[in-house]
C-alpha cells in the first residue's frame, strides 16, 4: 500500500513544500519513502511551519519534527486489517462524520478536551429532542410537586402538615 | 393533591410507553399516545392552577409570600415538559411543522417563541386580578382605577398579546394568513414589545417594593423578554450583537433596575441621605435595614456609573479602539465592577437583613433581587469573554466545574450566615456579633412548626456540603489546568459521591424543615449546584460508556501523563513505555499491541499538542516522539 503510486501522498513540512513547488516527485519520495501526499490538504502542509514558529524549534529539529508528523499517517498503514478498521472507526467517530474515512480526512487539530465537549453537546442536543427525557423530567417534577405540596397545605392557621387523606380531600 | 398524584402515574405510563414502544405506525399506538399526552397536559394545567394560585395557599403563606418554591417551580416545570411532549407528538403526527431541526429552524424557533408568549400572556391576563386574600371587588368603579390600574392593564395587555400570538401562530402553521405582508410581523412584534415594557413598568416597577413573587411577576417579565426576542429575531439583528456588548448592556440595564428599586424602597420609607450620615432611626425600619439600604444605594450608583462607562467604551469606535490597545485597564475595570456587584449582592440578597428581603427571609422585591444577580452574572460572563479573548482557551468542562465552585460557595456562605440563627452555634459568633440581641432566633425564618435543632443541623450540613463541593471542584479544575490529564475516571470517582451528596442536600435544605425552604440564595443555589453536578455526571457517564465501547486502555489513559524528560521511567504499557524506555529493542516483543497503541497515542499527541498542553508539555511530548521515531527507523 505504501508503494502504490496511485495512492494520495501526504506532504507535511517545509522540505516537501519546496518539492511541491518545484514539482520534483522524486525528491518527495527521497525525503521519506513512506510519506504520502494530500496535495489538497493545505492545512497539513503548513501546520509544521506554524508549529516550528510556535515552539521555536531549531532548523534540524523542525525537519525531524516534520518527518514525525508524517509518521502518523504512515503508522496507519503498518496496522493489520483489524487494527486499521478499529483505528479508522475511532477517527471517524471522533470527527463525528461517519461518511468520510481517515484517508481523505485531515487530522483534527482540536484538542481532546474540545472533542469531548463537542460530544457532550451533541449528546445533550439529542437528549433534548427525546420524548423519553421529557417523560423522565415529568416524573421527577411530579414526585417533587407531590411531596412538597403535601407538606405545605394550609389548615387555616398558617403552614401545617396534613395527613394523606386530608391532602386528597383538598 | 390529586393532580400531582395522577401526574406521577401518567408520567410512569409515559416512561413505560416511550421505552417499550419503538414504532408508532399503528392507529392504536398513536391514539394511546395522544390520550396520554392530553391527559398529562390537562392534569398539569389543573395542578398548576391550584398550586400556583395565590388564594389556594399551597405555595404561599397568608401574607402572599411565596414560601414553597419546590411546589411552585416544579409544577410549572412539569406543565412545560408535558406541553413540549405534546408538541413533539403533534410534530411527529403532522410532519408539517418541524420546529426543532432541519431547514425550518428559524421558523421553528419563532413559532416556539410565539407559543411561549401566548402562554405567558394568558397567565398575565388571569393573574391580574382585582381579587386579593380578602375577596374580589364585586363591581369595578372608575374611582378604583388608580388602585387597580395595574390589574386592569395586565388583563388588557395579556388578552391582546394572547390574541396576537394566536394570530401569528396561525399565520406560521397554516396558509390562511399568508397574504398579509411581512411588514405586519414587524408591526406586531414592535407593538407587543412596547406594551410589555409599559406593563413591566406599571406592574412590576411601579408596584415595587410591594410586588410579590408569583405567577404575575414572572409571567410579565417573561412576556417582555419573549417579545423582545421575537422582535430581535424578526428584525434579524441578533446576530450582529456581540456577546461582549450583550453582557455590558445587560449589566447596565440590571444596574438601572436595581437602582430604581432601591430608590423606590427608600422613598417608601421617607429616608434621606443625611439619615444615613447621622444613622438616624427611621419609622417602620430598623437601623440595620437603613444601613443596608443606603449602602445598596451608594454601591448601585457606582455600579450604574461603571456599567455605563463600559457600554460607552464599546459603542464609540475611537474610544473602543483606544481601549482595545489597553486591554488590561479594561480588565481591571471589569474586575472592579464585579466586586461592586458582589458587594451589592450582600446588601440586597442577604437572607437576614437584605434590602430585597423582609425580616422573615422572604423575597419582597423581586426586581432588586433577580436583577442584582443578573448584573453580577453579566459581569462575570463579560470577564470570562475578556479572559477568553486574552488566553484563547475555553472548555465546557471547566465552565461546569467553575460554576459548581461558585454555586457551592454561595450555599456555604449563606449557610454560615443562617447559622447565626442557631442558639447553640451563636456562641461561635459571639466574638463578632452580639449573640443575645441582634441575632436572636427568628422563628418565622426557621418556620413556626419546625424544630430549631433540625434547622440548625441541616444548616450545618449545607456548610459541610458546600465546602466539600468547593474542594473537589477546585481539585478537578487544577488537574485539568495544570496536568492536562484525561481525567474521566478520577472525575467519576469524585463526581458520583458528590452528586449523591447534593441530592441528599437538596432534600435536607429545600424541604419544609430545611433552611432553604423559601426561595432565596440558599434555595436557588442548592438546586443549581445539583443541576451542575447532574449535568457533569451525565457527560462523564456518557464518556465512560463511550470509552468502554471503544475498548480504551485505561492504564494509558490515566497514567500516560506528564512524562519527565530528565528522568524517563518506564510506565505501564504501550507507547508510553516505548517512548520512555532507554532500551527500545526490549519493546519489540510487544508486537502488534505496541503498534496499535503507538498509533493511537501518536494521534492523541498530535491532537492535544496545540492548545491543551501548552508549549512546555508539547515540547516534552515531541521529544518522546522523536525518540520513538529514531527507534523505529533503527528497527526498520
Amino acid at each position: 500500500m505504501k508503494e502504490d503510486e496511485s495512492e494520495p501522498l501526504a506532504v507535511t513540512g517545509k522540505v516537501n513544500e519546496e518539492a511541491i513547488s518545484t514539482g520534483d516527485v522524486e525528491a518527495l519520495s527521497a525525503t521519506d519513502e513512506n510519506i504520502d501526499v494530500h496535495t489538497q490538504d493545505t492545512k497539513n502542509i503548513f501546520q509544521p511551519i506554524e508549529d516550528q514558529q510556535k515552539y521555536g524549534l531549531e532548523e534540524d529539529a523542525a525537519e525531524q519534527y516534520e518527518v514525525q508528523l508524517s509518521s502518523k499517517d504512515e503508522q496507519e498503514y503498518d496496522l493489520t486489517d483489524d487494527q486499521k478498521e478499529k483505528y479508522v472507526e475511532q477517527q471517524v467517530e471522533s470527527s463525528g462524520d461517519s461518511s468520510s474515512s481517515k484517508v481523505t480526512q485531515p487530522l483534527s487539530t482540536n484538542t481532546t478536551q474540545s472533542k469531548e465537549d463537542d460530544h457532550s453537546v451533541s449528546v445533550w442536543s439529542a437528549l433534548l429532542q427525546s420524548n423519553r427525557f421529557y417523560a423522565c423530567v415529568n416524573l421527577i417534577c411530579s414526585i417533587i410537586t407531590l411531596c412538597s405540596a403535601f407538606t405545605y397545605v394550609d389548615n387555616g392557621s398558617g403552614q401545617s402538615e396534613i395527613s394523606l387523606i386530608q391532602g386528597f380531600q383538598i | 393533591m390529586t393532580c400531582p398524584a395522577i401526574n406521577v402515574l401518567l408520567s410512569c405510563m409515559a416512561i413505560i410507553f416511550y421505552f417499550t414502544i419503538s414504532s408508532r405506525r399503528s392507529f392504536r399506538v398513536r391514539f394511546s399516545e395522544c390520550f396520554l399526552m392530553l391527559s398529562m397536559v390537562g392534569c398539569w394545567a389543573a395542578g398548576v392552577t391550584i398550586i400556583t394560585a395565590t388564594y389556594h395557599r399551597v405555595a404561599y403563606d397568608p401574607e402572599d409570600h411565596l414560601v414553597n418554591g419546590n411546589a411552585f417551580y416544579f409544577s410549572w416545570a412539569g406543565f412545560v415538559s408535558s406541553a413540549i411532549m405534546l408538541l413533539m407528538y403533534v410534530r411527529d403526527c403532522t410532519g408539517k411543522v418541524d420546529y426543532n431541526q432541519g431547514e425550518n429552524q428559524p421558523l421553528a424557533t419563532t413559532l416556539s417563541l410565539w407559543l411561549a408568549l401566548a402562554l405567558t400572556s394568558i397567565v398575565v391576563a388571569v393573574s391580574s386580578s382585582t381579587c386579593d386574600y380578602y375577596g374580589c371587588q364585586p363591581r369595578f368603579r372608575l374611582s378604583q382605577w388608580f388602585s387597580y390600574s395595574h390589574a386592569i392593564y395586565g388583563k388588557a395587555v395579556g388578552s391582546i398579546s394572547f390574541i396576537l400570538s394566536l394570530l401569528m401562530i396561525t399565520r406560521i402553521i397554516t396558509n390562511l394568513l399568508r397574504r398579509i405582508p411581512r411588514m405586519f410581523d414587524y408591526f406586531v412584534a414592535f407593538s407587543l414589545t412596547v406594551i410589555w415594557i409599559v406593563a413591566v413598568s406599571l406592574i412590576s416597577l411601579k408596584s415595587a417594593p410591594s410586588m410579590q413573587l408569583g405567577n404575575l411577576y414572572y409571567s410579565v417579565w417573561l412576556s417582555l423578554l419573549i417579545s423582545m426576542a421575537i422582535l430581535l429575531r424578526i428584525v434579524n439583528i441578533a446576530a450582529l450583537l456581540s456577546q461582549s456588548f450583550i453582557y455590558r448592556f445587560g449589566s447596565l440595564i440590571s444596574s438601572i433596575i436595581v437602582m430604581i428599586s432601591v430608590l423606590k424602597t427608600r422613598d417608601s420609607l421617607g429616608l434621606h441621605f443625611y439619615d444615613w450620615l447621622y444613622y438616624k432611626s427611621v419609622q417602620n425600619a430598623n437601623d440595620d435595614f437603613v444601613y443596608y439600604l443606603l449602602s445598596a444605594l451608594i454601591i448601585s450608583t457606582i455600579v450604574v456609573s461603571l456599567s455605563g462607562i463600559l457600554v460607552f467604551f464599546f459603542i464609540i469606535p475611537p474610544i473602543r479602539r483606544f481601549i482595545e490597545k489597553r486591554a488590561k485597564a479594561e480588565g481591571v475595570l471589569i474586575v472592579f465592577l464585579s466586586c461592586c456587584w458582589a458587594a451589592d449582592l450582600i446588601t440586597i440578597t442577604d437572607a437576614i437583613g437584605g434590602v430585597a428581603m423582609d425580616s422573615d427571609g422572604n423575597i419582597v422585591n423581586g426586581n432588586m433581587y433577580y436583577f442584582s444577580w443578573a448584573g453580577f452574572f453579566c459581569t462575570i460572563a463579560l470577564f470570562l469573554t475578556y479572559n477568553r479573548a486574552q488566553s484563547n482557551s475555553r472548555s465546557g468542562t471547566l465552565r461546569i466545574w467553575s460554576s459548581l465552585v461558585l454555586s457551592s460557595s454561595v450555599v456555604m456562605t449563606t449557610s454560615i450566615i443562617n447559622l447565626r440563627l442557631c442558639q447553640q452555634y451563636c456562641e461561635m459568633y459571639g466574638i463578632l456579633f452580639n449573640c443575645s440581641s441582634k441575632w436572636q432566633m427568628n422563628y418565622y425564618q426557621i418556620g413556626p412548626d419546625n424544630l430549631p435543632e433540625t434547622y440548625c443541623m441541616r444548616t450545618f450540613y449545607g456548610i459541610i456540603l458546600g465546602a466539600a463541593s468547593i474542594f473537589l471542584s477546585l481539585k478537578i479544575i487544577i488537574l485539568h489546568l495544570f496536568l492536562s490529564q484525561k481525567l474521566i475516571l478520577i472525575e467519576a470517582i469524585c463526581l458520583y459521591p458528590l452528586t449523591l451528596a447534593w441530592i441528599v442536600g437538596v432534600f435536607f435544605i429545600t424541604s419544609r424543615s430545611g433552611p432553604g425552604r423559601k426561595p432565596g440564595n440558599l434555595y436557588y443555589f442548592t438546586w443549581l449546584s445539583l443541576l451542575f453536578a447532574l449535568i457533569r455526571t451525565f457527560s462523564v457517564t456518557a464518556g465512560l460508556f463511550r470509552k468502554i465501547r471503544q475498548g480504551v486502555n485505561w492504564e494509558t489513559t490515566i497514567v500516560d501523563i506528564q512524562p519527565d524528560v530528565t528522568d524517563p521511567k518506564p510506565t505501564t504499557i504501550g507507547v508510553e513505555a516505548a517512548l520512555t524506555s532507554t532500551e527500545p529493542s526490549a519493546l519489540v516483543s510487544q508486537g502488534d499491541d505496541l503498534k496499535k497503541s503507538q498509533t493511537l497515542v501518536a494521534v492523541e499527541i498530535h491532537s492535544s499538542r496545540d492548545t491543551e498542553l501548552g508549549p512546555s508539555n508539547a515540547t516534552k511530548y515531541e521529544s518522546y516522539l522523536q525518540k520513538f521515531i529514531q527507534f523505529r527507523n533503527k528497527d526498520a
